[in-house]
């Protein structure tokens, strides 16, 4: 549809701002700079007549269906009630195009209030990471709203999001501005890259990464909490039905060796990073960079070994019971036309599991951080501000979201409440969005206490983040409850 | 005794002192994360052999005791959140004198106020009277409380402020949290939150109230009759819409008539019904050989003794369709080994043999319907309201307001200016700046401490 077109331009035009960005960062010229800025905000535009362009054609949907269940043509304001009543923000397709907008606008005016040199690259990437999600996504089709969203609070709650998570983003990347501008060595950096990476390679590659060997790309699930078995429909050549509800996975070995060692380089450069000393310190970046470079042919050799058409690991034994389901929709006919030859297996596994591959991609543009600023700390530092100053807009930029988050707590609330019968019910989604306002709750009454200011808040900033990501995506793959709809 | 009154002091002022102390505060809001947390990462509320099965019997045995099972309504997080009031309150009650001086007796006595550190501090040299006339103006210009005064020495003075009730505006915060905190309480302890099937035409005083993954029937005091349901689909058949027009009956009497739906529910008694389920059911008309006939609603797998006709029936599969209906039965009776009845409503719309005990057909052509209905009573839902505008208009008030203060005394040819701001330092220092520069002064011209 020509939303979909509009925001895979929007996502090029991005790349093509980080693009100047970089450009700039390298010959510093002016007009470079500008052009970055200029870019971004051009996609930015874009970026909103697109979601305008989604509103209206899930509107039209909205009045097809209306018109059919009730066999009677809309007209006036009727018809015009319905054809707003569905904005782009009821599944993850559409919050991650929103999240991605709410991004840009933020950092938009971040790079114009704080003139920060390097902020932009930063941002940009941020935004290219939520764009290039959404864009992994196949149930990215418009299908008419479920009764549990056809509610007026959604567009309060959903715009709090909007606004808040992204003003979050700019908050941390500013701390860990701070951060590097007070003398956090590059290696603490590269600590957490590692961690970060580990976490998602066991996480996404799984058991059969430790004890196979291989690696298998699961896809993912949120239903009864539990990991995806790819479930869908198809009939073989006779017509039987066939169903299964066994894992997709394609066991690429390569791969496997490639993400073993990454695990074990990434795992020793801690080791190392422990034991301190300049020899030490040189061990570690080797070893990092050897762990950087075994990801890299990890990620790789899977693209490699899936777009020529890789073992698919679906034995007939694996082939029992194919159950439909919502959140697989889009993909049931891939996956069907697959089974009985045709669609190109890269975008069944890929597009199948978008956020395994963005977290290793996450997992890898981390290391990137890492390795860029092992590469250029002194210069990254001389162009930053003051820490102070850093610290401070790092906390006005705080202190604007948390009203904002705190409203879409109780919108969620109050949304809930006439929905379901109840404000809170202690679901994940629900308590990770009440763990997000504490964390940002601790780092406000920590700014207080004289002994703890400076690297304590900053910390929590960029740790706040990585909790709202957790609470906005990590709930909705990881853990299941009521608020799994979302992810459709 | 002397030395026991001592101790008890020294005790008391110790919990006074914890209690106050922000390390404190920053302890209890990290442990409510943490069980938060552990909250969502353990299963809750499941069945125990699904503990068993996920963490080994000796560390489910562990996880239970620490409460981990039912984080949210165990004594940790009780103790936790109790805690949490309590700092609360005494760290309010520990910085409401200060407050007060900031706010009232400051103004008053036209003190600066605040830490030293903080404050601005610029003097003009060479000033005019008339430069002290264009100033004291500037201020007026944004400042609506001035005071135009003569120091102890006689020199003209000026003190204006302003929004000098923004130090209360954390306290309505917090006690907005507070009242957040105890609405949930009330709500844990004394909601009910439970669920209620009527069949279409039918009333049910019957409510299935949820115990932790249980559910216990209670009455409550009146009855519900469901007179229609409407289930409303997509052209894709997906449902669009539940609506049950549902009417209160008491003692025989109706109350009250509304027609429900999906986020639009009934309130009465207390309790609000939500419209949020349906099940579909075999509309079947039971006759025995006999003559005698019942209409009997049958859920998929239900069974139901039937004593008119001295049988039971159950029903083994369903299917409903926008255009027909097939069901299979079992039936079991006095006379007869069991015996299966198939019928579907297109061609077979009758099921079971001329000798058999129990024939069966649909008597209509369209399922049965039971509208499913969620039952909530929540007493402490208008607190949590409450609490929740007041935070807003707490933290409205917190981040966007402050007290401002500004003292300039003229003496001895200079203007000696301080002022101070509780938040944002800098952009008063840019607003006490432009206020100058308005006075056509120029604060370079003297001496600049900060």
């Amino acid at each position: 549809m020509l939303n979909n077109t509009l925001f895979l331009i929007t996502f090029y035009i991005y790349t093509l701002a980080l693009v100047f960005s970089i450009l700039f960062i390298v010959n510093k010229k002016k007009w470079v700079e500008v052009s970055s800025f200029t870019i971004f905000a051009l996609g930015f535009l874009l970026h909103t007549a697109a979601l305008f362009v989604r509103w209206g054609e899930a509107g039209s949907v909205e009045v097809a269906a209306f018109q059919e269940a009730e066999g009677r043509i809309l007209q006036g304001w009727e018809w015009f009630s319905v054809y707003i009543s569905h904005p782009p923000w009821s599944n993850m397709y559409e919050s991650l195009v929103c999240f991605g907008w709410g991004m840009v606008l933020v950092s938009l005016y971040g790079i114009r209030r704080f003139r920060i040199p390097v902020l932009p690259i930063f941002s940009i990437a941020v935004t290219l990471l939520i764009m290039g999600s959404a864009s992994l996504l196949i149930t990215k089709g418009i299908t008419p709203l479920v009764p549990a969203l056809q509610s007026k609070w959604i567009h309060l709650h959903v715009t709090m999001a909007t606004i808040s998570y992204p003003a979050f983003g700019l908050a941390a990347i500013l701390a860990v501005f701070y951060l590097l501008k007070v003398g956090v060595r590059p290696q603490t950096f590269g600590v957490v890259a590692a961690v970060v990476a580990i976490l998602i390679v066991m996480a996404v590659g799984g058991k059969a990464l430790l004890t196979g060997g291989e690696y298998r790309l699961p896809l993912l699930s949120n239903h009864a909490g539990e990991m995806f078995r790819a479930t869908y429909e198809a009939s073989d050549a006779n017509g039987a039905l066939l169903v299964s509800d066994a894992a997709l996975a394609w066991p690429i070995k390569g791969a496997g060796a490639f993400f073993w060692l990454s695990l074990l380089s990434a795992m020793a450069a801690i080791a190392f990073f422990a034991l301190r000393g300049d020899k030490n310190n040189r061990i570690f970046r080797g070893l990092m960079l050897a762990a950087f470079a075994a990801l890299t042919a990890g990620i790789g050799a899977i693209i490699a070994a899936v777009a020529t058409g890789g073992e698919l690991a679906l034995k007939e034994a694996d082939i029992q019971s194919l159950i439909a389901s919502n959140h697989m929709a889009g993909g049931k006919s891939l996956v069907a036309n697959y089974i009985l030859g045709g669609t190109s297996p890269f975008v069944l596994s890929i597009k199948g599991a978008p956020f395994e591959f963005m977290l290793l991609i996450t997992a890898w543009v981390a290391f990137v951080f890492y390795l860029a600023l092992e590469w250029k700390t002194d210069w990254l530092v001389s162009q930053l501000p003051d820490a102070d100053k850093l610290d401070n807009m790092s906390y006005k930029t705080i202190l604007f979201a948390f009203p904002f988050l705190t409203l879409l707590i109780i919108t969620g609330a109050v949304w809930a409440y006439y929905a379901w019968g109840r404000y809170w019910g202690w679901d994940p989604k629900e308590t990770w969005s009440l763990v997000t306002w504490l964390i940002y709750s601790i780092y406000l009454h920590v700014r207080i206490s004289h002994g703890w200011q400076g690297r304590i808040p900053a910390v929590l900033a960029a740790l706040g983040f990585a909790i709202v990501i957790f609470t906005y995506l990590g709930v909705n793959i990881l853990l299941s409850g009521l608020h799994s709809y979302g992810s459709g | 005794m002397e030395v026991d009154k001592k101790n008890n002091s020294d005790w008391a002022d110790w919990i006074w002192r914890l209690f106050i102390s922000l390390k404190f505060t920053v302890l209890l809001l990290a442990l409510w994360l943490i069980f938060s947390v552990a909250g969502t990462l353990v299963p809750q509320n499941a069945e125990p052999g699904r503990y068993v099965e996920l963490y080994g019997p000796s560390a489910a045995n562990l996880m239970m005791r620490l409460g981990l099972f039912d984080v949210f309504h165990s004594t940790w997080y009780a103790v936790i959140l109790l805690l949490l009031l309590l700092s609360i309150v005494a760290c309010t009650i520990n910085l409401l004198p200060a407050k007060r001086v900031f706010a009232f007796n400051d103004p008053k006595t036209r003190r600066i106020g605040g830490p030293p550190k903080r404050r601005i501090n610029i003097t003009v040299g060479n000033a005019s009277p008339a430069d002290f006339a264009r100033l004291t103006a500037a201020i007026k210009h944004r400042f609506k409380n001035i005071d135009e005064f003569s120091a102890e020495d006689g020199a003209a003075a000026v003190f204006a402020h302003r929004q000098s009730w923004a130090h209360f505006s954390i306290v309505i915060v917090h006690v907005s949290i507070v009242l957040i905190i105890i609405g949930g309480v009330l709500s844990s302890l004394f909601g009910f939150d439970g669920v209620m099937e009527i069949e279409n035409g039918a009333e049910q005083n019957i409510v299935f109230k949820k115990q932790g993954a249980q559910y216990q029937p209670v009455s409550i005091g009146f009855a519900l009759r469901c007179d229609e349901f409407e289930l409303q689909r997509f052209k894709n058949g997906m449902p669009k819409d539940y609506v049950s027009k549902l009417t209160v009956v008491d003692n025989e009497r109706e109350i009250l008539t509304k027609r429900i739906e999906v986020n639009d529910p009934l309130f009465f008694g207390g309790y609000n019904f939500y419209q949020s389920s349906y099940s579909e059911m075999a509309p079947l008309l039971l006759r025995a050989a006999n003559g005698k006939s019942v209409k009997v609603n049958l859920q998929k797998f239900e069974s139901r003794m039937v004593p008119e006709l001295n049988a039971r029936v159950r029903l083994d599969s369903f299917a409903a369709m926008p255009d027909r209906m097939a069901a299979q039965l079992s039936v079991s009776s006095m006379d007869r080994m069991p015996y299966r009845i198939s019928l579907n409503s297109v061609n077979a719309k009758s099921g079971g043999n001329p000798g058999d005990p129990v024939t069966v057909e649909f008597y209509q052509n369209q399922p049965a319907y039971q509208t499913g209905l969620q039952v909530v009573s929540d007493p402490g839902v208008g607190l949590v309201w409450a609490g929740s505008a007041l935070i807003m208009i707490g933290l409205y008030l917190t981040f966007y307001f402050s007290h401002r203060r500004i003292l300039a005394v003229f003496r001895n040819g200079a203007i000696e200016i301080s002022a101070a701001s509780q938040r944002n330092a800098a952009s008063y220092r840019n607003e006490v700046d432009k206020i100058i520069s308005e006075a056509g002064l120029s604060a370079a011209s003297g001496k600049q401490e900060q």
